[in-house]
Parts: C-alpha cells; sequence; structure tokens
C-alpha cells in the first residue's frame, strides 16, 4: 500500500513534469504554429534565473514567478526581433530559432560557466510506511494541474484569449475587426515563454542548472505536443499523461533508459494509429 | 483498359507513359518556370532528346497560341491562359487519350470560345474525353454525351436527345430520382 | 550583357573561377595556412553535394556527413591495407567515393522507392548518421579492424597514408601538404563541374521540375523515384570524394563527422552561402569558417555562439544567402541594359539565357504556398533579395 503510494505519486509527478515542459510549447507550436527550437533554452534560461535569484538570496517561492516573468519578457522581445520578420516562413523560423538556441547555450555558459549547479530540494521528503518521496514532487503535481487550469481558463473565458485565438485562426479577418494581430501574436509568444520559463524554474531545484539544461528536454516537449494533437489544453495533457505515465511505470519496475525507450515506442506507434494526435477527433475548444 | 492492356495499377508515371493525358480543374503548372519551359517538360518525358522536346515545344506552342507568352513565368498567365497552357502540356506528351476535366471552369466567354475550337482540334489526333457541367460548352462542342448519375451511366447519345430525356432532367434539377434497378 | 551572363552560366566558367581564386590565394598563404585552407575546401565540397540535392533537387538530407565519413574511413581501411603494396591511394580514393555513392543508393532507394515524404527523408539520413556514430565510436577495441586497419572507436584511425599516385619509379612518394591543397582545389573544381554538367542536361531540368513541383512532374510521365535515388547517389559520391580527400589530407579519422553538430554545420555553409546557388556551398564555407576563427581568436571557444549568431543574421538579413548578395553588389558596378535593349517577349532579364530562370533564388522555394496569397507575386522572378529587404519588417504573413 504504501509502496503504491510512492508509485502514484512518482507517476504523477512524471506527468506533472511533462506536461509544465511542454505547455509552452503547445501555445507557441500547437496553437500559433511556430517552430521554436529555442524552447529548450526557454526552459534554461528559467533555471537560471532561479538561479541568479536564489544566489542574491531571494526566497525559492518569490524566485520561481519571478523567473517566469523574465523569461515572459525574454520571449516578447524574441517575438518582435526574430518571430514576427518570419511569420509564414516554416523553414526560416526553424533556422532562426536554432540559431537562437545555439547562441543563448554558448552565452550562458560564456557567462556562467559550463560547469552544473545546484539549488538545493526545498521541503524534503515525506516517509510512508518504508518508502519515502520528496514533497517537491506534490509542488510539481500541484503547479502542473493550477498550470493547466489557468492557461486553459485564460484563452477560453477571457477576452485576450478569445482575440488571440482569432488573430491566429483568421488574421485577416481578426485585423478586419479591429484586433492588432500583431500585439497578440507576441503576447501570446510571450506567455508560452512564461510558461517555458515557469517550466525551467520549477525544475532547476530537482536537475542541475546546466547550459545545457534545455537539451534534454526539448524533444520530450515536441514530441508530446504532437502526439497530443490540435487540442493544445486537453490534448497535450491527455499526451502528458500518457507518455509521462509510461514512462514512470515502466522505468519503476525496470530502468530509466527502458522508460525512455518505452516512452519512444508508444509515441510512435501512437502517432501511427492516430495520425493526428490524440485529440484529432475531439470536440474540445482548446 | 487502355490499347487492350489493363491500366489500374499502374503507378501514375506509367500511365501516363502509356498514353494517358489528364488535365486536371485545378491548374497544375510549374507557376515559377517559363511557358516554354511548362511546355519542354511536358514534351521532353515522351522524347529521346532535348532537341526533339524543343521542336515539340514550337509546335505546341502554335497550337495553343501562347507563342508570344513563351518566355513568361507560367503563374504571370491569366486563369484562361493557364488552362490553355496545361492543354498544351497534355499534348505536347502525344497522348492517344486525353481527359480534361472540366477545362472552361474560370474562363471569360471569349476564352471559353477558344477552348471549343481548341477541343475539336485535339479530337482531331486524340480521343478526348470532356467532364463539364457548362452546357452551352458541351452544346457547342457537338460531340456524343455520356451523362453520369452517382458512378453509373445514365443517359447517352446526341445533346439534343438528352436534353428531353426526363430522367435527365430530374437529376439535373435535383429531384428524388432512382436509377431502375440500383 | 547577354553574352556574359552566357558565359556565367555555362558549366565550366565557375569551378574554374573557383579553382584560380583558390589556386592564387595559395600562392599568397604560407605552407601551414594551406593546411587549414586544404580543410577549408574539403568542407566546401560537402556543403557543395548537399546544396546539390538540397538546393537544386529538393531534397533535405542530413546524411551527407555520413557518406563523408564513410567514405573517409574507407579511404583510410583501403588505403592501409593497399597502399603499401601498390605505392598509390588513387584506388583508396576511388574506393572511398565507391563506397559512399553505394550507400547513398542504397538508402535512397530505401527511401525514395519506399514513396516516403520529406520530413521522414530529413529524420532518416539524420538517424543514419547518428547511429554510424554510435557504431563507430564503439568499436575500440583491437578485434575492431578490417585488415591492417583498426577503426578505433572514439579514438580514430591513425596513420591513414596521404595521398599518393604511384608515378613509377616513386613509389611511395607521399603528397605534402602544400601540394595536397592543390589537388584538393582540382578535385573540389572537377566535381563542381560534373554537378554543373549534369543540372545542364535534360535530366538536370528534370530535377529542377521535381524540386518545383513533383507530383506534377510524376503526372507528366517522369519516374520520379528513379530520378531522385539518381541524385540522392551523386550527391553522395561528391561528398564521399570530400570524405576520402578528408583522410588523405589529416592522415586520420574519427567518427566526429557523424555527429549532430558536424552535420549541422554542412546546412549553416549551405544556408550562408545562398541555398540551390552550388557556388554558395564554397562562399557560404569560407565565410563561416573565416569568420569563426576570426572571431573566436577574440572569444575563445565561442564558435557555437558565432555559428548562430551568423545563422540568425542570414536568416533575417540575407535569406538568398551570400552570392546572390554578391551578384547584387557586381550588378550596382556593372550597370545591365536598360529594360528596352533586352531580347523582346523576354519578360524578365532572367529569361533571356534559357538555363537562367532554372536557377532558383534563394529561400523562395521553402517559402510554403501560404505565401502564394500576397497579391505582389506575380512578379516574383523579377524581384530579387533585395526587394525582400525593402519590404517592412514585421507584415505578418497568414500561417496556415
Amino acid at each position: 500500500m504504501d509502496q503504491a503510494l510512492t508509485i502514484v505519486v512518482s507517476v504523477l509527478a512524471s506527468m506533472a513534469t511533462l506536461l509544465l515542459i511542454s505547455v509552452g510549447l503547445a501555445v507557441i507550436f500547437g496553437l500559433m504554429r511556430v517552430i521554436n527550437l529555442a524552447h529548450g533554452e526557454f526552459l534554461m534560461l528559467g533555471a537560471y534565473a532561479v538561479l541568479v535569484a536564489t544566489r542574491n538570496g531571494v526566497s525559492l517561492w518569490i524566485a520561481i514567478p519571478l523567473a517566469a516573468l523574465a523569461v515572459g519578457v525574454f520571449g516578447l522581445v524574441v517575438e518582435r526581433l526574430l518571430i514576427r520578420p518570419l511569420y509564414g516562413r516554416i523553414l526560416d523560423t526553424l533556422l532562426a530559432t536554432w540559431g537562437l538556441s545555439l547562441v543563448l547555450v554558448q552565452a550562458v555558459s560564456i557567462a556562467f560557466g559550463p560547469a552544473t549547479n545546484g539549488i538545493g530540494t526545498p521541503l524534503g521528503s515525506v516517509r510512508v510506511g518504508g518508502y519515502s518521496f520528496s514533497q517537491y514532487s506534490l509542488v510539481l503535481i500541484v503547479m502542473a494541474a493550477v498550470t493547466l487550469v489557468v492557461v486553459y481558463l485564460l484563452f477560453t473565458r477571457t477576452s485576450y484569449g478569445v482575440m488571440a485565438r482569432a488573430a491566429i485562426q483568421n488574421p485577416a479577418m481578426a485585423r478586419a475587426l479591429g484586433i492588432d494581430t500583431a500585439r497578440m501574436n507576441m503576447l501570446t509568444f510571450g506567455i508560452g515563454s512564461a510558461l517555458a520559463g515557469l517550466a525551467g524554474a520549477l525544475l532547476a531545484p530537482v536537475a542541475g542548472v546546466v547550459p545545457s539544461f534545455g537539451q534534454a528536454y526539448i524533444a520530450q516537449a515536441f514530441m508530446t505536443v504532437i502526439v497530443g494533437g490540435p487540442d493544445v489544453i486537453t490534448g497535450t495533457s491527455a499526451a502528458a499523461g500518457l507518455l509521462g505515465g509510461s514512462y514512470s511505470l515502466v522505468s519503476y519496475f525496470t530502468t530509466p533508459f527502458i522508460g525512455q525507450a518505452a516512452l519512444l515506442v508508444i509515441a510512435i506507434v501512437l502517432l501511427r494509429v492516430l495520425p493526428q494526435g490524440l485529440s484529432g477527433n475531439w470536440r474540445t475548444y482548446l | 483498359m487502355l490499347e487492350g492492356r489493363p491500366i489500374t495499377r499502374l503507378l501514375p508515371h506509367q500511365r501516363a507513359q502509356r498514353g494517358i493525358g489528364i488535365k486536371l480543374q485545378v491548374p497544375s503548372i510549374y507557376r515559377d518556370l517559363s511557358v516554354q519551359e511548362n511546355v519542354w517538360l511536358a514534351a521532353f518525358a515522351k522524347m529521346s532528346s532535348t532537341r526533339q522536346a524543343e521542336a515539340a515545344v514550337d509546335r505546341v506552342l502554335a497550337r495553343i497560341g501562347l507563342v508570344e507568352r513563351a518566355g513568361s513565368p507560367a503563374g504571370e498567365l491569366s486563369h484562361g491562359e493557364q488552362q490553355w497552357l496545361e492543354i498544351g502540356m497534355v499534348v505536347a506528351s502525344s497522348p492517344e487519350v486525353i481527359l480534361l476535366d472540366e477545362p472552361t471552369a474560370g474562363m471569360t466567354h471569349e476564352e471559353t470560345n477558344r477552348t471549343v475550337e481548341l477541343v475539336r482540334s485535339l479530337a482531331k489526333t486524340a480521343t478526348v474525353v470532356v467532364v463539364e457541367h457548362d452546357m452551352e460548352f458541351v452544346q457547342r462542342l457537338d460531340a456524343p454525351v455520356t451523362v453520369l448519375h452517382e458512378g453509373r451511366i445514365l443517359a447517352q447519345g446526341r445533346l439534343s436527345e438528352i436534353r428531353h430525356d426526363q430522367r435527365v432532367l430530374d437529376v439535373y434539377l435535383g429531384r428524388t430520382f432512382r436509377v431502375a434497378g440500383s | 550583357m547577354n553574352r556574359a551572363r552566357a558565359v556565367w552560366t555555362s558549366p565550366w566558367f565557375q569551378p574554374v573561377l573557383v579553382m584560380l581564386v583558390a589556386l592564387l590565394v595559395g600562392t599568397l598563404a604560407t605552407d601551414f595556412q594551406k593546411v587549414t585552407l586544404a580543410l577549408w575546401v574539403i568542407y566546401g565540397l560537402v556543403a557543395l553535394s548537399l546544396d546539390f540535392v538540397w538546393g537544386r533537387a529538393g531534397i533535405f538530407s542530413f546524411g551527407q556527413t555520413a557518406f563523408f565519413g564513410v567514405a573517409a574511413y574507407a579511404y583510410g581501411v583501403i588505403g592501409i591495407n593497399l597502399s603499401p603494396n601498390t605505392g598509390e591511394t588513387v584506388t583508396a580514393l576511388v574506393g572511398a567515393v565507391v563506397a559512399a555513392a553505394a550507400l547513398a543508393a542504397a538508402l535512397g532507394y530505401f527511401m525514395f522507392y519506399g514513396k516516403v515524404g520529406d520530413v521522414y527523408v530529413a529524420i532518416i539520413t539524420l538517424a543514419v548518421t547518428l547511429v554510424l556514430l554510435q557504431v563507430m565510436t564503439s568499436t575500440a577495441g583491437p578485434q575492431y579492424h578490417i585488415g591492417k586497419a583498426q577503426l578505433g572507436g572514439y579514438n580514430g584511425m591513425t596513420n591513414i597514408p596521404s595521398m599518393e599516385f604511384g608515378y613509377p619509379g616513386h613509389p611511395g612518394d607521399q603528397m605534402s601538404q602544400p601540394d595536397t591543397y592543390n589537388f584538393v582545389v582540382l578535385l573540389a573544381g572537377v566535381a563542381f563541374f560534373f554537378v554543373r554538367v549534369l543540372l545542364r542536361s535534360g535530366f538536370g531540368r528534370v530535377i529542377t521540375a521535381i524540386r518545383e513541383n513533383e507530383l506534377r512532374t510524376e503526372l507528366l510521365g517522369y519516374d520520379v523515384r528513379r530520378a531522385k535515388v539518381i541524385v540522392f547517389t551523386v550527391g553522395g559520391a561528391v561528398a564521399g570524394l570530400a570524405g576520402g580527400a578528408y583522410a588523405g589530407w589529416g592522415n586520420f579519422m574519427n567518427p566526429a563527422p557523424f555527429s549532430l553538430p558536424a552535420a549541422a554545420l554542412i546546412v549553416i555553409y549551405v544556408l550562408v552561402g545562398g541555398k540551390g546557388t552550388l557556388v554558395g556551398a564554397f562562399i557560404g564555407t569560407v565565410a563561416v569558417e573565416w569568420l569563426s576563427t576570426a572571431l573566436g581568436g577574440i572569444l575563445p571557444s565561442s564558435t557555437t555562439l558565432v555559428v548562430g549568431a551568423i545563422l540568425i543574421g542570414v536568416v533575417l538579413l540575407v535569406p538568398g544567402g551570400l552570392t546572390p548578395l554578391i551578384g547584387h553588389l557586381v550588378s550596382r558596378i556593372v550597370p545591365s541594359p536598360p529594360r528596352a535593349l533586352r531580347k523582346p517577349g523576354a519578360g524578365t532579364p532572367d529569361a533571356g539565357a534559357g538555363e537562367d530562370v532554372w536557377r532558383p533564388q534563394g529561400g523562395r522555394h521553402d517559402q510554403p504556398r501560404v505565401s502564394s496569397r500576397r497579391a505582389s507575386l506575380p512578379d516574383r522572378s523579377e524581384r530579387g533579395w533585395e526587394d525582400h529587404l525593402l519590404q517592412p519588417v514585421g507584415r505578418p504573413i497568414p500561417a496556415d
């Protein structure tokens, strides 16, 4: 029973991690259809922002939202300078964001050094019978759920959300209605970046803060978003749940390496069977 | 079956090599290449040398009436001219059977007239099958007509007879109808 | 002006020009510099192979470095085993090209006759490259050898013989580094010429048609699969030539070229030089390498950053790459005749000499069909990259 509880927490934490790293990309790639190969680096910047803040005495719990905000602002700048001139040019966006990723990784490496920096995991662990799990895992789970709900509400219940989706789906029509699509797109990209920064910040205590922080996550994030399909919130969460859960369960009973392999196999099979992604035929708004 | 040989299972390029030329409803040409190069490509597919293909290009351009536009990028042509270009590309590969799917779609009145002449001249050297909804065009072509409904042949004959066929009228006007025996 | 254009687009002019420039630079460079310069030419040749299959035929292959690497190892194996006896490495070089071409043909057959989509070509070629990385890195033990050649795993194969021709009377006369540079330039020029001849032929025009609209070309009656396999094989052979030269140049080969950064770098060379221009492959390689070396001296271990910045700069500012930029500068200095004097019936300056309309212009073909919704499209072939620069930045084009 105790073991079951720790397994459940572990599985949920994996799902939560996958969801957190993917939701920002779901907004940028899933919703806006912008291929941002620097997404991993946005995660990394969030982690480094937390590092800098905590080194200057800021409490971790304040540092994390600050980091998300910082990366969000950075995202606004990136959208204005790099993404906006390239709308519609898929390959060029891919290449430019790839270039950005190279620049960011090495710039951070030069500024902070290539070594891994640690931020202690707060809150300690909880003992349940003969097993224990980290309380921080619970934080991740809660944050993932909260983020999901907030993003869903933001895009479906606020006027910004409606305008943003209109600007994406039919820009010409949206402009004819008086919506400033350029501004909307910039904000949406900024929100996606902030979400990425948030994920990086949340994961910083768990994984080491290193310039290549993002490289470990970007492939999984893209895979989750693609498997999730066109409904960016419901689809991505379903995909994160499925893939994250599989990874966690398989890793628990075998090794993380086999867990990764299982995740890959399941993703490929799912895409083969449902080429449109999980939410291809779902009729939800988002 | 084409010339007694089954073609259903062939790959698209093999079918084209066997002598079927198809022109689809939406112009599908190389927009960024010149008119001349478009026709050249169509001709070269069936010929063994670039010289032969170049000679064929001149003939075809004269036939479809696009000689002055030979050097322009195909994307710059008017819609009607693009349709002719595509017909020209079909002709350039010297097919035995030509399938034209709504060739006058989007054409002006004058362009439609010219197309009638073009199709008539094509029919002198090949079997031409035209799918059309424009009744006036069908009438001016003055050729045997087959009416298809839901995948089956509904009626065949000259247009004047078909026009008075009650079943055809029902289908054309959308009244509920059942083909006998189905 | 048409005369000049005819010369410029002839198959031999650009290769000869590139060779002459390279040899001229060679006379001014020290022997030590020639070592690096030879490497740049070799990389340029790999970039040429990518520009051929990608820029001209529209096949985005991440596998050129794989063919390069396989050929280099092949040269090493054949060279180490045979040349002590035969006193020459020509067989090794030929063997290298054949090995690379064979791999390309097999892979091409599998992909193009299997009708895989463009994205999967990129994924499969990348996967092959990375698998080769894994395989060759794990061949460290002494049991991994072909004849006398140790594969050497991560550390690589050493003692690969330099190139030698084995003239009778001069057995075992290995090429010095300065001579290697000249030889490599010659190889590159010949390969470049061959590629240009191929592209000017009827087959070459078909390749362009496939790039423009594959489905249409197939419906015209062309066996597109066969054409793509041929193109892919030729691309592999050119990369293989570079690989063989590389092994002979450095006397050494390790799995590093099979890595992702190496494959990516070739893509960057092509883009910077101008995708589809062919000569841009060499220009781009030299530009990127030179810039990395120059700036790397100021900011050590910052090559990745420089390359990333170059990539961003090129995509944003010079999407057509350097070659059209240079061409534009040249045409500013050498004015072209006024429109009225050009051949009647030639709608655009490019349409005068038949071959030029086949010359792709920069990143244009990467733009999805959606960009044709812009009302001003039809003039595209008259507008060069400079018009792109003059457009207001930030005009969003509706994404699909």
